[in-house]
């Protein structure tokens, strides 16, 4: 190989191991009880925090890596082609215990459970053009990451993420939006129309239709760039995408009734709803009270794919314009360098979800939820957009 | 030979590291105690015990949310400000997600599995046995009463009683249960209160009933038959407690929830102030205190007439309709602090009317008497007192109108449609719901269903 002059790297890394999971609170195995701080009737107290769990097993993680690290043509190519398997079993959470129990949650295995990871990642850099005056180099990465709960013990709802938003189901990837249907409206009406889980057409909503209607994972992520240097002055711009799965707008259910019992302020995309009968609306009649909506237990459970969005998007991340001050004209000053530039962060942003940035990080304190819900908005700060113009200075 | 030493002293140095490493490995993080280290003596069992009495004055039980959640259910307020959670029980169509149900479930078990706690540790009693094991049958025998009243059906919705109650627990497990008959957690009720009944002290150890007394038994027991539309036992058992003489009814109605100037209470969660600072009734004052903004529980016109319409009535202090303009609302709550009664005298003299006038017989006199006495405190005179030749339907319709009266915001009514639902069919309930309506009960928290499929949960809604 060492004779093939068009490789001049190349790098085969693989790895195998079984390893547990660390992310768990410690002393669990206990049955944890503790003085209380305040006493009661002028006599000392004591509580039960949890009773703890004998029984603990390591969770186990099968992980496999193997990739492929590259330089190709005098190093004008280089990149690196990844693909993970991560075989999840056993796994420690703290699901399912019937409440009635009275010990409230505790760490479990879950021997019959599997949740499998697996993902390929690609990446690579290419040098176009490499003169004396003109540089330009391109490169990207995607990832393509797919996880499955391949066995599950427990119902539907028996690990939920974030805020009642997700679900863990047989068959399905980690973290699936598990709702009720949205049809459409009623023209005559006004009222939604739903899909009960067989997919027929109801009036009434029930949380008995709800399916499986979305993932909160994307099918691809990844980004691209390019840098252009012409004698001096240099341009690059970095995008970044995603592509499939779905983002979940939480706030959405409130904002949609906006001055309601709850107050909300109302969401300009929202306004195409029905007002009179004849009406062809993408959103049912306004409502002070989400109860009029037949069926409908309350403004909490109004969760349906109404709220439900395509989380693709393509963004522009970063833009920077520099200039490098040539050497003769600041030698006088005794520097060694200076460059000047402006840099403009989350310039543009391609995308169909309506309520805002489809950048979501949501601020879960439980790697649980963060785990489950990643994609599901709750009045989510959006990312900001940034100028800077900056001065170089090298004495 | 120096070297030598040496290296045996490093050798055991490491030996003894390892042992301790493991030690110090397997030991739980500091300030948790295990089972073991929690339960050594007698005291620590009292403690423990001692504890549970906070977790009856929590906000998720008797500080407020069950008396909310139980209101909720009733025919008094208006209900347009409530959300979530409060907006569907309101609406009898609660669904089976539901933070603040869940939590007020979990609360109850979890009093309930700490008396089975108590209970398994009892050999280390000595001493104060027989206190220890009556505060945890007494405990568990009250959780499991309002659970079942407000998750199941009431007593009298099916002829046998074999109709969904809610799974009972005796003892620490984690296994999952189906739930029990009405029939059977009813049982369980009496068969631990009647055992607290017997077991706990006639008065506290410090005079103060802060804590379970055989009297705080008998009272829920009476509670409980009088549910049970058993009117012989309840005017037995509230008859017991009225004639121990330990409670007097307060001179006036309003310090029944007042910082110790009641002697009303027959049980009451103490309000303390530093260092041990601990304010019972935090949930009650949050839900319906109305000076200092508009509280989620409104009356309902209709309500409101009712409760104000006779001028004469004290009690009508209890409500405004100019404190927060254009909302009826209660001032019962109206205070910073108070000791939290869980049941009172005003309570028992009241049950020992209605169940003596349904008893009848020699029962009617007393009955008649009971009623006066809290006219004659609520109306500032004898001016609406019953004549002494009363008839028993009179004392039964005064005493359920002055029951409403009395303990409005306490949790009373919705349980008073229900009984009185299954004693005769009636339907009182002014949102004209059938009082077995499948919605005038809670729904089960949905992990109940995801930890164990057989489990059976209520129907929904059904009531408008």
């Amino acid at each position: 190989m060492k004779n093939i002059r068009q490789i001049n790297f190349l790098k085969l890394r693989a790895s195998y191991g079984i390893v547990g999971n660390a992310n768990i609170p410690s002393g669990q195995y206990f049955a944890n009880y503790q003085v209380g701080g305040v006493g009661y009737n002028g006599g000392s107290t004591s509580y039960l925090n949890s009773i703890g769990n004998p029984d603990l097993q390591w969770e186990t993680l099968k992980n496999t890596d193997v990739a492929v690290e590259f330089a190709l043509f005098n190093s004008r190519l280089t990149g690196e082609i990844a693909y993970y398997h991560k075989a999840s079993s056993n796994l420690l959470m703290q699901p399912g215990l019937s409440p009635s129990t009275g010990t409230g949650d505790i760490y479990r295995n879950l021997p019959n459970s599997v949740i499998v990871n697996q993902g390929l990642e690609i990446s690579a850099n290419y040098k176009v053009l490499q003169t004396k005056n003109v540089k330009w180099t391109v490169g990207g990465n995607i990832a393509r990451n797919k996880n499955e709960v391949k066995q599950w013990e427990l119902g539907p709802d028996a690990v939920s993420g974030g805020t009642n938003d997700t679900r863990v189901i047989e068959g399905l990837p980690l973290g699936v939006n598990y709702l009720v249907r949205y049809y459409g409206v009623d023209p005559k009406d006004g009222l939604p129309i739903w899909l009960d889980a067989n997919g027929k057409q109801t009036k009434t909503f029930s949380l008995d239709h709800r399916v499986f209607a979305g993932s909160v994972m994307p099918d691809y992520i990844g980004g691209f760039n390019t840098t252009v240097e012409y004698k001096r002055i240099e341009l690059s711009a970095l995008f970044s995408y995603v592509i499939g799965g779905s983002i979940y707008d939480n706030s959405g259910k409130y904002q949609f009734m906006g001055v309601s019992k709850k107050d909300w302020n109302f969401r300009e995309d929202f306004v195409d709803h029905w007002t009179q009968p004849g009406d062809v609306a993408k959103y049912p009649r306004l409502t002070y009270d989400a109860t009029n909506y037949p069926g409908l237990p309350s403004e909490d459970q109004f969760n349906s794919t109404m709220f439900l969005h395509d989380a693709s998007y393509l963004r522009l991340r970063e833009l920077t314009l520099g200039y490098r001050v040539s050497p003769g004209l600041i030698k006088r000053w005794k520097l060694k360098s200076l460059r000047i530039y402006a840099t403009g962060s989350n310039l543009l942003t391609f995308t169909k979800y309506p309520g805002g940035d489809p950048e979501i990080t949501r601020d879960f304190e439980n790697p649980q939820d963060r785990n489950l819900s990643p994609n599901v908005t709750y009045l989510t700060a959006p990312t900001q957009r940034t100028f800077i113009f900056g001065i170089n200075l090298g004495f | 030979m120096k070297k030598y030493i040496l290296s045996i002293l490093t050798s055991a140095i490491m030996l003894t590291g390892m042992v301790s490493c493991k030690k110090f490995l397997e030991r739980p993080p500091e300030g948790q105690l295990t089972e073991e280290e929690n339960f050594k003596t007698e005291a620590d069992l009292s403690a423990f015990s001692n504890g549970i009495y906070t977790l009856l004055g929590d906000a998720d039980f008797y500080s407020g949310r069950h008396q909310v959640l139980t209101e909720l259910l009733g025919d008094e307020y208006k209900g347009d400000r409530f959300t979530g959670d409060y907006s569907e029980i309101f609406r009898r169509q609660n669904s089976f997600f539901g933070g603040t149900r869940d939590a007020y479930y979990k609360k109850g078990y979890r009093i309930i599995v700490d008396a089975n706690i108590v209970l398994k540790h009892l050999d280390l009693a000595n001493s104060e046995k027989n206190r220890i094991e009556g505060e945890a049958r007494f405990f568990r025998g009250l959780a499991h009463f309002e659970l079942v009243r407000l998750f199941a059906q009431p007593w009298g919705f099916s002829p046998d009683n074999s109709h969904p109650g809610i799974p009972i627990r005796t003892e620490l497990s984690l296994e999952s249960l189906n739930r029990s008959s009405v029939k059977d957690v009813y049982d369980l009720i009496i068969t631990d209160l009647e055992a607290a009944g017997n077991l706990l002290p006639d008065v506290p150890a410090n005079g103060k009933y802060y804590s379970a007394t055989k009297w705080a038994a008998k009272a829920y027991q009476a509670k409980v038959y009088f549910q049970q539309n058993n009117f012989q036992k309840a005017f037995d058992y509230a008859n017991e407690v009225i004639a121990s003489n330990k409670f007097m009814l307060d001179a006036t109605f309003d310090k029944r929830f007042s910082l110790g100037l009641s002697k009303e209470g027959i049980i009451l969660i103490s309000n303390q102030v530093t260092p041990n600072q601990y304010n019972p009734g935090g949930e009650l004052r949050s839900s319906f205190r109305s000076d200092l903004a508009i509280p989620g529980f409104t009356f309902t016109d209709q309500f409101y007439n009712i409760a104000t319409a006779r001028a004469a009535d004290l009690r009508r202090a209890w409500y405004s309709n100019s404190l927060q303009s254009g909302y009826n609302v209660l001032t019962k709550y109206n205070k910073d602090f108070f000791d939290l009664p869980l049941v009172h005298l005003t309570e028992m003299k009241l049950m020992r009317a209605e169940a003596g006038a349904e008893a009848g017989g020699a029962n009617l006199a007393i009955a008649i008497a009971d009623i006066n006495e809290l006219m004659t405190r609520a109306y500032g005179g004898t001016a609406f007192n019953l004549p002494l030749n009363a008839t028993a339907a009179l004392v039964i319709s005064t005493a359920r109108a002055e029951r409403e009266l009395e303990m409005v915001g306490e949790g009373n009514r919705t349980q008073e449609i229900k009984r009185i639902g299954a004693r005769s069919g009636l339907n009182v309930d002014r949102r004209n719901s059938v009082w077995n309506c499948p919605g005038f009960i809670l729904q089960f928290p949905k992990a109940e269903k995801d930890a164990n499929a057989s489990f059976m949960l209520n129907p929904e809604g059904g009531c408008f």
